[in-house]
């Protein structure tokens, strides 16, 4: 033991001398020397196990090393979900985009086929609570938004303006209790459609013989604080009431619970309100739930007796 | 020292180096990496005595030295001291409690890296400066600390294995 441990000692001073010898030749020589060689040696016969043991344990060295940068990571990681973010919104703005461009088309075919000036408008907010059904535009008396002006979008009546503000506006739907909308079918009957809130709204038609069948359109009328001829919705069930009145339940065009953009009429079509009638606007969208349900064009009737009279006198 | 045993020491401390190379330094944690090699060296020392200690980290060192930038021999002078003074301390206990070799590995790299920036510092390398030394020795020797245990297991188990298989043979 006592002579092991001397001969360690031993070995020890001979592997510091030779420590102490490398490090001041290695120190003096610099490159091109043996020692260099000998790195170089090293590095051959070590190098090639280390990148096979990289290659192998690439992603625990990874691992390991994000471990390492977490603090930088925690940044990166924060900028990016940032970017992400920002990214999600811009392309869900686009999406939007897309959708608004096609209803904005839509809502100026059926402009046009009114010669109505229409001002766009989009829904920036609506009714809080469970009672009202009311919306509001982020247009106002600035852009020429007046009280009770009509509201409509591509598919048919949303409500009448109710307040205005230099900014925005309110208006009132057509489904809230509140509404009473001047309306008449296509075959010239007049009514009135009241809003019924969640439930269907309802044509009350005056005159107790009125021809009305299922899938009737039903417009509003040009004698009351609305522009006239703009589709509501259609018949669906029909109900004679014990006060000889005609009780209409209609099925809306519009969804008044996913409004985005309305057009507000600023002002009433140039022709006469009769030629407005026309429940088909002139740009014919393809999905348009009117192409199917319309009636016959609403003149009909009216030449049918005058041609009678006319012939009369003649035979 | 059996042949066996040597060939178990040679791949312990060349294990350690391609780990430490590969993926350990990649670890760096608040600007200091771990030292396995350094570990696997005490260990080495702790289970097999102060010979074994110090040929394995003259070797170690080496061979570090040979793969590093600095000046050749001074890691194999650090670990050479650093072993065989662990094997000769490890002689005066009786027995190791689970916590000797953290208290070793840690005083070891404490005087390790101590070493090793004494002498880089000795000639001249700017890399060296006071703060970067404390800061590297303090996360260094906590960082080998927590290596302990596992590499301390590792080692006695393989040096028990080996012991069985003389006995047996």
């Amino acid at each position: 033991m006592y002579r092991d441990s001397r001969r360690l000692r031993l070995i020890l001073a001979l592997l510091v001398v030779i420590s102490f010898t490398l490090i001041t030749v290695d120190y003096r020589s610099g490159e091109g020397t043996a020692l260099a060689g000998l790195r170089r040696g090293a590095a051959t016969v070590v190098g090639p196990v280390q990148r096979a043991v990289t290659r192998v344990v690439r992603p625990i060295g990874q691992a390991l090393s994000s471990v390492g940068d977490l603090g930088t990571l925690d940044e990166e990681v924060d900028r990016l979900r940032k970017e992400n973010a920002q990214l999600r919104t811009r392309l869900r703005a686009a999406e939007d985009l897309e959708r608004r461009v096609a209803e904005l088309d839509r809502l100026l075919g059926a402009s046009g086929g009114r010669g109505a000036e229409i001002l766009p408008a989009t829904v920036i907010a609506e009714t809080p609570n469970n009672f009202e059904w009311t919306i509001t535009l982020d247009r106002g008396s600035r852009d020429g938004v007046r009280a009770d002006m009509t509201v409509i979008t591509g598919d048919g009546l949303v409500g009448r303006v109710l307040d205005v503000a230099p900014f925005t506006s309110q208006v009132l739907l057509a489904i809230d209790p509140q509404s009473a909308v001047a309306a008449r079918l296509a075959n010239g009957q007049v009514g009135l459609v009241r809003g019924n809130g969640i439930e269907p709204m309802v044509l009350e038609l005056r005159e107790p013989d009125v021809k009305v069948a299922k899938g009737d359109v039903v417009l509003t009328s040009d004698q009351g604080t609305y522009v006239g001829g703009i589709p509501i919705g259609v018949a669906e069930t029909i109900t004679r009431q014990p006060t000889l009145t005609m009780r209409v339940t209609i099925k809306p065009y519009v969804r008044y619970t996913a409004l985005d953009i309305v057009g507000v009429i600023l002002s009433a079509p140039r022709e006469t309100p009769a030629a407005a009638v026309r429940p088909t606007p002139s740009a014919s969208a393809a999905p348009d739930p009117r192409a199917t349900s319309t009636p016959k064009p609403t003149p009909t009737p009216t030449p049918a007796p005058t041609a009678t009279p006319a012939a009369s006198p003649t035979g | 020292m059996s042949a066996n045993r040597a060939l178990v020491v040679v791949l312990f401390v060349f294990t350690a180096l391609l780990v430490q190379t590969t993926v350990l330094s990649r670890l760096g944690f608040l600007g200091a990496r771990p030292d396995l090699v350094l570990v696997v060296v005490v260990c080495l020392a702790l289970t097999d005595g102060p010979g074994v200690g110090m040929f394995a980290g003259f070797g170690a060192g080496l061979l570090q030295d040979l793969l590093s930038d600095h000046t050749l021999g001074m890691l194999a002078l650090v670990l050479c001291c650093v072993g065989y003074a662990a094997g000769i301390v490890r002689a005066y206990l009786d027995r190791l409690a689970i916590t000797t070799p953290m208290l070793f590995v840690g005083v070891a790299t404490t005087g390790a890296t101590l070493g090793f920036g004494a002498l880089l510092a000795l000639l001249g390398d700017p890399r060296v400066s006071p703060v970067g030394l404390v800061r590297s020795v303090a996360l260094t020797a906590l960082y080998d600390v927590v290596l302990t245990p596992f590499v301390f297991a590792a080692v006695s188990a393989l040096s028990d294995r080996v012991d069985d298989a003389k006995r047996v043979g």
